[in-house]
């Protein structure tokens, strides 16, 4: 059913995940009899379409609501279930509800709270006086979702926010519950890593939990022989940083959700003319059926963006420069292909082209020529002006150009009293830069800010201050000191055809791959630990062993396996308050390298970019 | 066929062989003789129960109040009753092994086998105010019932202690002289069968009134004295007092025979034998004192001279008998063993026992049984490993265990699987059957009962070790049982330290699994011993489990620190939310100020239910940055920021934010000046931020005002000159602008003013200012203006191939031929240059 997520060659399967989740939630609604709608929160549309087909719906009859404060049930259904995350915001909705809909007589409400039974929630509907017409109230599992083959995520948007900001650290519990999920899946990890205060909390509850399961310490080790867990706060520069691969840039600008795109169908040259032939007719069938989100609206033209889709996932962890080429190599090599047939062939060969071959080349065309229009509105955005500007003094900073004084660019954004949000995100990026900035230098940015844009301006700082995007000037220049001994940046860029992953940013290498990187070497962890010393929170590693001599009995698989030294690695990635599509692609991009003998799988909180980074911790 | 293995103890009752098994002879207590007790025991080798008969005479020793003593089959006694209810109409055992003793009034009492007191109910009012004159306790489908006979001749049931008691139908004709009764459950219901005269009579619940059968006997008979159901509710056998036995099926439709025992004196006893090796029943035993006899369906008999005084115990495959000096089973000889055993066998099993003992013996005989039995080998195996399921000799069960070993050799690809099995279960037999344990089982009770109710019975009886090593024997779960044992200890021993140590050293062991600290440390608070209890959770790792216990013995306090240590912030939501119930505010917040992540839950909570609380909270911790923004807030939703202006600038400044402190005065400096030049210029500048009223003064020319504002609140120059040139190009005031630039030097270079004028579409003006920029950035501008032949030149100027390239790459030059060619020229000579 998601074939996409089932990598070529993967050794992680992802489909076992989606499969996990999907049975939990099946197994949920089984135990609900009668006929049932199901009201989803707006924060669970995402992560059902991650793991469940609408077809899974319309075979059992289940209705999918999106919930409002207003909701007109359908009369004649017996169940109402929401599935929402455990918001108490939400539940006066559902009370309202329950209220509303009081005259039906034998109808039942149910909860389903993702990831977690939440108390509060409860004692919220206690108090509202309609608990009593809730039946089920449960919970529903699910940690980390699949995203694609090589990628998890847990969606959650504000997870480094409520940590950093709001002290609350439910999505470090979540994520490791999720990590036990995950073990119990694909078996126990041997060797872990990390960095990071938040995530050594993760590592460390993870551990907790997963002390009573026996089970996972019998058997022989799983299918990942390492976790890596990374803290977004060691490298708070790399979220802020302008993201230059095909898949960075379409986030950036238009937002991928959950694998799709929206955009505007005005963009995109009308399927009927391009589809022609009957391949491309069936190829519209297929790309309709699935792009069919469960609760979709006309007007976008929705495109789906993942592994599945082969000329994207060709395309989208190239620095644009490079897609633009091969967009136009692929139009080339279609047209010949389209039109070498047309010299002299048996019928019986023309007859075996329209048979298998037309319709491929029908999808590629359609492919290409919708990354075509994408690629066209990216580069209108990317040559735009303020982009090359604020480009250009996002990598002064990266090189640590002047970053101590205050930057005429930013007083310049200032002055002209350019959006909050992009100013803000220089100044964070200086800062980080810089390792924090001098108290002078911090004020003089503060006063800029409350005179230009009022005195409200000082409670998103504080959120940034609380969040360590801004803080006054430690002793240590982290940034300064990594950015020559890790090579972050890096001179002679090369942004075609790479050698490097410093290419997702042109010529600077996201810390948290780098060290990715550097962990792959023989030793690589031992050498990196008094490197990254300067870092803040702990460098810790740890070993997952096999309990001996209880119940466990050695199967002598070990034995077999370790010769098959050309398997490679798999290495989990965690990253512990969110990451970048220019992080999954630089951890791509080390996969891809034939030395390394190394797959990753990339768990994440959530998605992020700069733009909605900043968003999730510039709102009260 | 040799006779050994206690064929001596065989007989015939035609067709079949009976035999009887001499279980572990019981040591009653000198005290005791059962000759004027009451004796009631419990099928599945269960406890006795033993009082005095109140019929019969005895010489009264110590009290004399009547005391119920209860012993386990060896005589060993595990516990006693002292009676002081009133007159004790009947005993019985119910199939969870608790003694059910009947009142007079109807009045139902139940003990465990310790003689513990578990519950009392009542058989209805109306049985409890007519009396009651017998009782009998049966088993039914919803578990053991009570059926009561009153004064009144009524017969009252109830099938178990929850359901309500049901009332039979009348009696018809007289409800007196009835002889005897018994309870017969078909299906879900229970009904009685009851002897009077000469007729049967049967009340079924719900209907109006009884059904007779008469004439069931041909010979003459005044009455039936005796009524019997088999174990398993399907047979029937009376007795009358001429000594006639009539066997039958329990709905006497069909009658199996017609006896005339001969003996005029009463019998004790009646009860079927079912047989071993299915579940029906061929005869009957009827006990007479001293005597002894045995009667099948085909009329055939067998008698012993026995003990005075005998009591039958009907088993689900056999009946016990208990007397002073014995413990016996009557059972129908297993097929299996007679074939094996019995003389002059021609059955392949019997000759594979044989090979076996020669074999032993190295006698070429061997070979020859072996050959008798070849074919049939299969078959003799599976018997021999059947007929050691049977005895109760372990000697016996050996040998021919060992004889089904010799012959699986011969069997190619033998599953040994069941052979395994029965080696297992025997074993566990054989150690219940010890005198320690006294819990003499058949292998079909035990595989009836089910290993996990004999593991509980086991436990029941703290023979803990015992449980556990036959659990491990059997791979089943074992650590339920160490954590009864805990329960046990925790329960009886009074020693906190002792009790949790010992509780510990146990469950460290980690073949021990999932085991919970928590339930023991649960019952050790029902059991007042909260110290203990809290000893125990300290043990257990896992919060969710222990800290709701925590929470129910109000130590809050450590409810708190253990759920923050696990990080699990659902379970301490639980535990604030509990506290808040529960505690005063001021201790909430002392008690919780010490978990960091605590607190910020807590927070969390109070800013989503109720935000005044958080100031109590801000204010215990004097976090005074967290204080004005907490006013800030409120501010800015209630839109009263002006007048809470000094309250938050002093918040931040007990907080040591200077900045801040100083912003929001200079933001209340700014919000007064903004009233006064409001009204003044008739302009609204109220509420704005210090450079947007800048902009507005300018937009309406009031550069003295705007000056004075900028002086006033330290605007930098750079930011003044830009809100200049802004204003000026966007009312197009192309000439002020000149002349802006050339007032003095710009501190803000003269790229803005290139900026503003292109901004404004104005190409030419903005032409004017790019020779003033940055060198670097002059080819940039006059790209950006489309000044390209400028552009060109200006980029050969200054060296920049690289710009060149890009010109080279524009459309205004690639489609103006003299640019183009100027382009490359350049690009050339620059590049020869290098």
């Amino acid at each position: 059913m998601f074939p996409h997520l089932k990598g070529h060659g993967q050794r992680v399967n992802l489909q076992l995940l989606q499969e996990a989740n999907c049975r939990e939630l099946v197994q949920q609604l089984e135990r609900i009899e009668g006929s049932k709608v199901i009201v989803l929160d707006e924060a669970m549309i995402g992560p059902l379409n991650l793991v469940t087909r609408p077809k899974l719906f319309a075979d059992r009859g289940i209705r999918l609501l999106a919930l409002k404060p207003e909701l007109h049930l359908p009369r004649e259904v017996t169940n109402v279930v929401y599935v929402v995350r455990p918001r108490v915001a939400l539940m006066d909705q559902l009370a309202g509800h329950v209220k509303a809909g009081g005259g039906q007589a034998g109808r039942q409400y149910h909860i389903l709270f993702a990831p977690r039974r939440s108390c509060l929630c409860i004692s919220q509907l206690e108090n509202s006086g309609v608990l009593g017409s809730f039946g089920r109230i449960a919970e529903l599992a699910w940690n980390y979702l699949p995203l694609d083959a090589d990628v998890v995520t847990m969606e959650l948007p504000n997870a480094f926010r409520d940590v950093s900001v709001d002290g609350d650290t439910s999505s470090l519990y979540q994520a490791a519950v999720g990590l036990v999920q995950l073990q119990r899946l694909y078996g126990r990890i041997p060797k872990i890593y990390g960095k990071g205060e938040q995530a050594h909390r993760v590592w460390e509850h993870a551990k907790q939990l997963g002390r009573d399961e026996r089970s996972l310490y019998n058997g022989d080790k799983g299918i990942v022989d390492q976790l890596i867990l990374l803290d977004r706060s060691i490298d708070l520069l790399s979220p802020l940083a302008t993201q230059l691969t095909y898949e960075g840039l379409i986030d950036e600008f238009y937002g991928i959700r959950q694998n799709k795109l929206m955009l505007p169908s005005e963009h995109f040259p009308s399927d009927g003319g391009l589809g022609g032939g009957a391949g491309g007719n069936i190829g519209n069938g297929s790309r309709a059926d699935e792009s069919q989100s469960l609760l979709g609206d006309g007007e976008m033209k929705t495109i789906m963006l993942h592994s599945g889709e082969t000329l994207y996932a060709e395309l989208r962890n190239k620095h644009f420069n490079e897609v633009t080429k091969l967009l136009a190599r692929k139009a080339r090599e279609i047209h010949a292909q389209m039109h070498a047939t047309s010299q002299d062939k048996s019928v019986k060969e023309i007859k075996s082209f329209v048979e298998n071959l037309l319709p491929q080349l029908m999808a590629q065309k359609k492919a290409t020529s919708e990354h075509t229009a994408i690629a066209g509105l990216l580069h209108e955005q990317v040559n735009a002006v303020a982009f090359a500007d604020d480009l250009a003094a996002e990598q002064e900073f990266m090189v640590c150009a002047d970053i101590d004084k205050p930057s005429a660019y930013i007083e310049d954004q200032i002055a002209s009293k350019a959006e909050l949000r992009g100013v803000l995100r220089l100044i964070c990026l200086q800062c980080a830069a810089a390792s924090g900035l001098k108290e002078k230098l911090l004020n003089h940015y503060k006063r800029e800010l409350v005179q230009v844009y009022g005195l409200e301006v000082l409670l998103t700082i504080s959120n940034l201050e609380k969040a360590g995007l801004l803080h006054q000037q430690t002793e240590s220049r982290a940034y300064a000191v990594l950015r020559k001994t890790l090579h972050l940046t890096v001179d002679d860029n090369v942004e075609v055809e790479p050698k490097d992953i410093s290419y997702v940013h042109s010529f600077y290498a996201p810390l948290t791959a780098r060290l990715v990187e550097h962990s792959l070497k023989p030793l690589g962890w031992q050498s990196l630990k008094s490197q990254i010393n300067n870092l803040p929170g702990p460098t810790f590693e740890d070993f997952q062993a096999q309990l001996v001599g209880i119940g466990g009995r050695h199967t002598g698989a070990t034995v077999a396996e370790k010769s098959l030294l050309h398997v490679p690695r798999v290495v989990l990635v965690c990253f512990v308050g969110g990451c970048t599509f220019a992080e999954v692609a630089a951890l791509r991009f080390l996969a891809a390298q034939e030395d390394n003998n190394v797959e990753f799988l990339i768990a994440t909180t959530k998605i992020i970019n700069k733009h909605s980074f900043l968003d999730s911790l510039m709102g009260s | 066929m040799p006779i050994m293995y206690n064929t001596g103890e065989w007989f015939k009752v035609r067709p079949d062989y009976y035999r009887k098994v001499e279980l572990a002879t019981p040591d009653w207590p000198i005290d005791l003789d059962l000759e004027y007790m009451l004796v009631e025991a419990a099928p599945y080798g269960g406890p006795i129960a033993t009082t005095r008969d109140p019929t019969k005479l005895v010489p009264v020793k110590g009290s004399a109040r009547p005391m119920i003593r209860i012993f386990d089959t060896t005589g060993r006694e595990t516990g006693h009753i002292l009676w002081n209810h009133g007159k004790l109409i009947a005993m019985g055992w119910s199939d969870t092994e608790e003694l059910i003793c009947v009142q007079e009034n109807a009045t139902v009492f139940v003990y465990d086998m310790f003689g513990h007191e578990k519950e009392t109910y009542s058989i209805g009012d109306e049985a409890s105010v007519t009396k009651i004159v017998e009782a009998k306790v049966f088993q039914s489908t919803a578990g053991t019932g009570v059926a009561v006979m009153t004064t009144s001749g009524r017969i009252f049931l109830k099938q178990n202690s929850t359901k309500a008691e049901r009332k039979l139908p009348d009696i018809p004709n007289s409800s007196m002289n009835c002889s005897c009764w018994d309870i017969i459950t078909e299906g879900r219901n229970s009904y009685c069968l009851l002897g009077r005269d000469k007729e049967v009579i049967k009340l079924f619940p719900g209907e109006t009134v009884g059904t007779i059968t008469a004439n069931l006997f041909e010979k003459p008979h005044e009455r039936i004295i005796k009524i019997s159901v088999s174990y398993n509710h399907q047979h029937l056998a009376l007795y009358t007092n001429t000594g006639l036995l009539w066997l039958g099926s329990v709905d006497m439709r069909q009658k199996y025979c017609e006896f005339d025992t001969g003996r005029k004196d009463m019998p004790l006893q009646m009860e079927w034998i079912m047989n071993t090796d299915n579940t029906e029943a061929d005869a009957v035993v009827i006990s007479y004192p001293s005597y002894l006899l045995i009667v099948n369906r085909n009329a055939d008999r067998s008698d012993f001279p026995y003990d005075p005084v005998m009591f039958l115990v009907a088993e689900m495959d056999g009946v016990r008998i208990i007397t002073q000096s014995s413990h016996e089973m009557i059972q129908r000889l297993p097929k299996c063993v007679e074939n094996i055993f019995a003389v002059n066998s021609q059955e392949p099993a019997s000759y594979l026992f044989e090979a076996q003992k020669k074999f032993e013996e190295s006698s070429y005989k061997s070979d020859e049984y072996l050959s008798m039995c070849r074919e049939k080998i299969d078959l003799a195996v599976t018997e021999c490993i059947e007929a050691a399921s049977y005895e109760f000799c372990p000697e016996t069960q050996k040998s021919l265990l060992r004889t089904a070993n010799f012959g699986k050799g011969f069997i190619f690809g033998h599953n040994p699987d069941e052979y395994m099995r029965i080696m297992r279960i025997l074993r566990v037999l054989n150690t219940l059957r010890h005198e320690r344990i006294a819990m003499p089982l058949t292998f079909k009770q035990f595989s009836h009962l089910n290993p996990e109710v004999i593991l509980s019975r086991l436990v029941f009886r703290k023979h803990y070790a015992v449980a556990i090593q036959v659990a491990k024997h059997l791979n089943l779960p074992e650590s339920w049982i160490l954590e009864h044992w805990a329960y046990h200890k925790v329960i009886n021993d009074p020693n906190d330290i002792e009790v949790a140590r010992k509780i510990t050293e146990k469950f460290k062991n980690p073949s021990v699994e999932g085991i919970s600290f928590c339930n023991i440390a649960a019952k050790a608070h029902q059991a007042g011993r909260d110290d203990l209890a809290i000893k125990l959770l300290e043990l257990e790792p896992r919060a969710s489990l222990h800290v709701p216990l925590l929470l129910k013995m109000r130590k809050f306090d450590r409810a708190v620190g253990s759920a923050t240590q696990s990080g699990d912030t659902e379970l301490i939501t639980r535990v604030l939310l509990e506290m808040k119930m529960h505690m005063m505010l001021s201790n909430l917040h002392m008690t919780i100020r010490d978990h960091p992540l605590a607190l910020n839950m807590y927070k969390k909570i109070m800013r989503e239910s109720n935000r005044a609380g958080l100031y109590g909270i801000y204010n215990t911790e004097d976090d005074q940055k967290a204080i004005a923004e907490y006013h800030f807030q409120n501010a800015i939703e209630s839109e009263g920021l002006e007048s809470n202006l000094s309250l938050i600038g002093n918040a931040y400044a007990a907080g040591r934010c200077t900045l801040e402190a100083e912003l929001c005065a200079d933001t209340g400096r700014l919000l007064k000046l903004q009233k006064t030049l409001s009204t003044k210029y008739n302009a609204s500048l109220n509420g704005l931020s210090v450079h947007d009223t800048i902009l507005g003064l300018l937009q309406i020319g009031e550069l003295k005002e705007a000056e004075r504002i900028r002086s006033d609140f330290k605007v930098p120059e750079r930011r003044f000159w830009w809100l200049r040139i802004l204003t000026l190009s966007e009312h197009h005031k192309w000439e002020e602008l000149e002349k802006l630039a050339k007032s003095k030097k710009s501190p803000i270079g003269y790229d803005p003013f290139v900026e503003v004028c292109l901004k404004q579409g104005n190409a030419s003006e903005a032409l004017k200012y790019i020779p003033r920029c940055r060198d670097n950035r002059k080819v940039h501008w006059f790209i950006r203006a489309n000044f390209l032949n400028e552009a060109i030149d200006c980029a050969f100027e200054q060296r920049d191939v690289h710009s060149l390239y890009e010109l080279q790459k524009k459309e205004g030059v690639v489609s103006d031929r003299t640019l183009l060619g100027k382009v490359c020229n350049y690009i050339s000579m620059l590049e020869m240059r290098k």
